[in-house]
């Protein structure tokens, strides 16, 4: 693992199949960025557990939305988690249009859910390039989330 | 006889494989093995303040399914008052990567549908409880 990452945090919501979009995309992204990008579950987070609340304390994170409620973000920013960016799929959805998934199903998001996930998780890719080139360049800044 | 749902409440967690298994397994039962007896709770909106889910985890026998000993969805329904009336935990894997359904071995395969088997036996028992409740109050 690199000496700085960021931590990833899909909601994971299983009521949407926005949720399993986030699951994938966060999937995509510790491919893409492996040692950079580190995945953690996020219900460890609220029920206490001390490991997980150190490690998004310490470092920075993303948090990914499958939906308006934000849930991620939310329990992040609950914790004393260092959030410095959130995303949600539904954004990423309204301009690119034609992916919609078509699945009926949550479990299965589809030819066009996963290329959804793919734009999702190279718009994050590229935010956890910017976060730790400002890291190496200022030393550590945290930013607001958009 | 009009029976209320059972909330299937799956850890889903990201971090570890094992949070596919329970996920996979709680959608195996919504979607194909107990449609019309089940409904899922999303874990996330239900940790950050789903009013909704938080109703309906308080008022109707819900099910855990947790992907390790951490035990995150027990804990959760336990600390919001929830109907907990089954806790399943799932063993460790030896694999350490498989996330979604495109990933899983045959190993993980069977572990979804075994695992999706015991929830859909768990709702069937809750439903058989509730019946003899209901019959005993008549």
């Amino acid at each position: 693992m690199a000496d700085e990452y960021v931590v990833i945090l899909p909601c994971d919501g299983i009521g949407k199949v926005y949720g399993t979009v986030t699951r994938e995309a966060a999937r995509m992204i510790v491919k893409m960025r492996p040692g950079e990008a580190v995945l953690t579950c996020l219900p460890p987070l609220v029920v206490g557990d001390e490991d997980t609340a150190n490690l998004v304390r310490e470092n920075p994170c993303i948090a990914i939305n499958g939906c308006r409620s934000a849930c991620s973000e939310i329990n992040v920013r609950g914790s004393g988690g260092r959030l410095v960016s959130s995303f949600c799929v539904t954004d990423v959805l309204r301009k690119n249009r034609d992916l919609k998934p078509e699945s009926s199903r949550i479990s299965e998001i589809g030819s066009k859910g996963r290329r959804l996930a793919e734009v999702l998780a190279r718009a994050v890719t590229s935010e956890i390039d910017k976060i730790l080139d400002s890291s190496n360049d200022e030393g550590g800044t945290d930013v607001d989330s958009p | 006889m009009i029976l209320p749902k059972v909330g299937v409440v799956a850890c889903s967690g990201t971090g570890l494989p094992e949070g596919t298994i329970t996920r996979l397994a709680a959608l195996r039962v919504l979607e194909e093995l107990r449609p019309r007896q089940t409904v899922t709770i999303c874990l996330p909106l239900f940790l950050a303040g789903g009013k909704e889910d938080r109703e309906f985890v308080r008022n109707h026998p819900t099910i855990v399914v947790d992907g390790c000993e951490k035990r995150c969805g027990e804990r959760s329904v336990k600390q919001l008052r929830g109907r907990l009336v089954a806790s399943i935990v799932l063993p460790r894997l030896a694999r350490k990567d498989p996330w979604t359904m495109g990933d899983l071995g045959d190993e993980e395969t069977r572990m979804v549908i075994e695992l999706s088997e015991k929830i859909a036996d768990t709702v069937d028992r809750v439903f058989e409880e509730m019946k003899k409740r209901l019959k005993r109050r008549r």
